[in-house]
C-alpha cells in the first residue's frame, strides 16, 4: 500500500495541561499550566463552550486560528506530521459557570501567557486586527505610534474620534473585551465618556453605531470589560472617544 | 495534578492516499482520493508556507476551527481525558510546486462524508461547463429588484474564448448558472477577469445567490465580491464562500446609476476551490 500513510501508536502528544497554584518546576516544552485549585478532569480544545461540556472542573481551551500568531504548537510529538494549535484563552466550568483562567505556555525555557492580545503597548498585533486605524470628527485627534495609542479631543470644543482594528476580530468562543489604560478627561455631566465595544464598520467616529459597548467616565487608570458572550461572530474592535481623552495601552479578548 | 493525554490511548486520526476509498477503514480516516504517495500531512486553517512542509504529496489538511462543526475528529484515543478536535472543510496536496485540492472523505460512525472536492469549473474560455452548471442564463443585475437603481439591462455576449458583460448609465446585467451548486465543500469561488470603462458609479460584483432571475444586491445575493478598482489587466478574484453550506446559484453582476461612461466586463473563467 504504497500510498498508505498511518501515524504511529503510544502517547502522540507534544503538550501536557497542568493544574496548580503556582507554574511546576522543571516543566517540558509545550507544557500549559492552569492557575487553578480545582482539579482537572478533562482537556477540551473547543471553539465553543456549549452545554455539553460543562461538568466541573473540565478546562477549555480555546486554540483555533485563521491567522499565524504566537504562541503555537505542533500538538503531535512526531514532528515529521503536522497539526497546529494556538493557545487564545483558557477557561475551566467551576460550581456550574465558566471561570477565565490565568495560563502560560512553557516555551523555549520560557513561561509565555495566554493572553489573546489584539493591542500590547505598542505591538498592534497585526495578524489578528490588520493593524488599527483612527477616525475622528471634527476637533477630534488619534495617534496610532508609539507605546500606547490615543485617542480624543484636540481643542476645547472637540468632538468624536475613535480607534478601530483593521479587519473584523472573531469573538468566537470569548466571552469578555477587556481594555487596560489611563482617561485623562471626560464630561460625566454632559453624559460624554469613553466606550469600548464592538462594531460592524470602521468607519464611524461617532458613539451611534455600536452593537455593544460600554462606557465609562471615572478618569485615571482603568480597566473596562465587556460581555461579549451574546456576540458571537466577527466584528470590528471600537475604542471611541466622546469629548473625552484616553490613552489605551493593553486590548485583549478573554 | 496532570491530565495524561495520551498515554497507552494514542492517536485516533490516520490519513490514507489511494484511487479507491479503503475497505474496512478505521473510525477516523481521511481518505484523499489521489495516485501520488503522501510523505507527511500538516492540519491549519491556511496552507503551510515553510518549505519544510512543501514536499510533493505533502497533505495539507484545511482546518476550520473558528467554530465547532461537523464532522468534526477527536483525534485523541483518550477521549475520556482529551477532546482536541479537526474540523476538515477541504484537503490539498502539493503537486509540482503548488496546492491541488482533492477529493477526500471521512470515516465516522461507519459512513463515509465527504468533505472536500477537486476544483469545479463553473465557466472555462468559453466553455460553459454544463454538467456542472445547466448552463448559464441573463438577468437584470441592480441595486433592488423593484426599488432604487433598477434599471434597463444590459448586453452580455458570449465569445468562443469568454463571456463579456457591457453596461451603460442606468443599466444592469448579471450572467448566472441556470442551476444551483453545491457549495458545501469549496472555499472560495475564483474568478479570471479584465474590466474597462468606468468604475465611477458603477459595481462589478461575482456572487452566490439564492433565486434565479433578477439578481438584486439588496435581496437575494448570500455573498458577493466587488471589485474595489478598475482591474484593466487580466486578475484573478475570489470570494471566501466558506461559511456558505448548501446550494445556490453562482454568478457575475455589473451596473451602472449615474455618469455617462459605460463599463465592461470580460470573464475568462470561474470555478470553485
Amino acid at each position: 500500500m504504497p500510498n498508505l500513510y498511518v501515524p504511529g501508536g503510544g502517547d502522540p502528544f507534544s503538550f501536557n495541561v497542568v493544574g496548580g497554584t503556582a507554574p511546576p518546576s522543571n516543566p517540558r516544552e509545550n507544557t500549559i499550566w492552569v492557575n487553578t485549585d480545582v482539579p482537572i478532569t478533562k482537556v477540551d480544545w473547543n471553539p465553543s463552550k456549549d452545554s455539553s461540556l460543562q461538568q466541573h472542573g473540565r478546562v477549555n481551551i480555546n486554540g483555533a486560528a485563521t491567522e499565524w500568531r504566537t504562541p503555537y504548537i505542533n500538538v503531535l510529538k512526531n514532528p515529521k506530521n503536522v497539526i497546529f494549535r494556538f493557545p487564545k484563552t483558557v477557561y475551566q466550568y467551576v460550581n456550574g459557570v465558566w471561570v477565565h483562567k490565568e495560563a502560560k505556555i512553557f516555551q523555549g525555557g520560557a513561561w509565555i501567557d495566554i493572553i489573546y492580545y489584539l493591542y500590547n503597548s505598542g505591538d498592534k498585533c497585526t495578524s489578528e486586527t490588520g493593524g488599527w486605524t483612527g477616525v475622528k470628527a471634527s476637533g477630534g485627534a488619534y495617534n496610532l505610534d508609539g507605546d500606547y495609542m490615543h485617542v480624543g479631543y484636540s481643542g476645547s470644543t472637540g468632538r468624536d474620534a475613535a480607534l478601530f482594528t483593521v479587519k473584523k476580530v472573531s469573538t468566537y468562543g470569548f466571552e469578555t473585551l477587556k481594555v487596560y489604560g489611563y482617561l485623562g478627561s471626560t464630561q460625566q455631566s454632559n453624559g460624554y465618556g469613553f466606550s469600548i465595544g464592538l462594531s460592524t464598520n470602521n468607519t464611524d467616529a461617532t458613539p451611534g453605531s455600536f452593537v455593544a459597548s460600554v462606557e465609562r467616565f471615572e478618569t485615571g487608570v482603568f480597566t473596562m470589560a465587556l460581555d461579549i458572550g451574546g456576540y458571537q461572530d466577527s466584528y470590528y474592535i471600537k475604542l471611541q472617544a466622546d469629548v473625552s481623552k484616553a490613552d489605551v495601552h493593553k486590548v485583549w479578548l478573554e | 495534578m496532570i491530565v495524561n493525554l495520551g498515554g497507552s490511548g494514542g492517536l485516533d486520526f490516520h490519513v490514507v492516499g489511494g484511487t479507491t476509498q479503503p475497505s474496512n477503514p478505521k473510525e477516523n480516516t481521511i481518505w484523499v482520493n489521489t495516485s501520488t504517495d503522501i510523505p507527511h500531512y500538516v492540519v491549519h486553517y491556511t496552507p503551510p508556507t515553510s518549505e519544510t512542509y512543501k514536499v510533493n504529496g505533502a497533505i495539507w489538511i484545511c482546518d476550520n476551527s473558528l467554530t465547532w462543526r461537523s464532522p468534526d475528529i477527536n483525534i485523541a484515543k483518550n477521549k475520556e481525558k482529551l477532546y482536541l478536535p479537526v474540523f476538515p472543510t477541504n484537503v490539498q496536496q502539493y503537486e509540482n510546486g503548488a496546492w491541488v485540492r482533492k477529493t477526500a472523505y471521512v470515516y465516522k460512525r461507519g459512513a463515509w462524508t465527504q468533505v472536500s472536492s477537486e476544483a469545479l469549473w463553473l465557466f472555462n474560455n468559453g466553455d460553459d461547463c454544463t454538467a456542472n452548471t445547466g448552463g448559464w442564463s441573463t438577468y437584470n443585475y441592480a441595486n433592488g429588484i423593484s426599488g432604487t437603481y433598477n434599471y434597463g439591462t444590459g448586453v452580455c455576449t458570449k465569445n468562443s474564448g469568454n463571456f463579456v458583460l457591457q453596461v451603460y448609465p442606468e443599466q444592469g446585467i448579471a450572467r448566472q448558472t441556470k442551476n444551483k451548486i453545491n457549495l458545501s465543500n469549496y472555499s472560495k469561488i475564483e474568478i479570471k477577469l479584465v474590466m474597462s470603462g468606468t468604475k465611477t458609479y458603477a459595481h462589478m460584483d461575482f456572487f452566490a445567490s439564492s433565486s434565479s432571475g433578477a439578481v438584486a444586491t439588496s435581496e437575494n445575493i448570500a455573498a458577493k465580491h466587488r471589485a474595489e478598482s478598475l482591474h484593466t489587466s487580466t486578475t484573478t478574484l475570489t470570494l471566501d464562500i466558506s461559511s456558505l453550506s448548501g446550494s445556490y446559484y453562482v454568478g457575475v453582476g455589473e451596473f451602472i446609476w449615474g455618469g455617462s461612461a459605460g463599463l465592461k466586463t470580460t470573464v475568462y473563467s470561474m470555478r470553485l476551490i
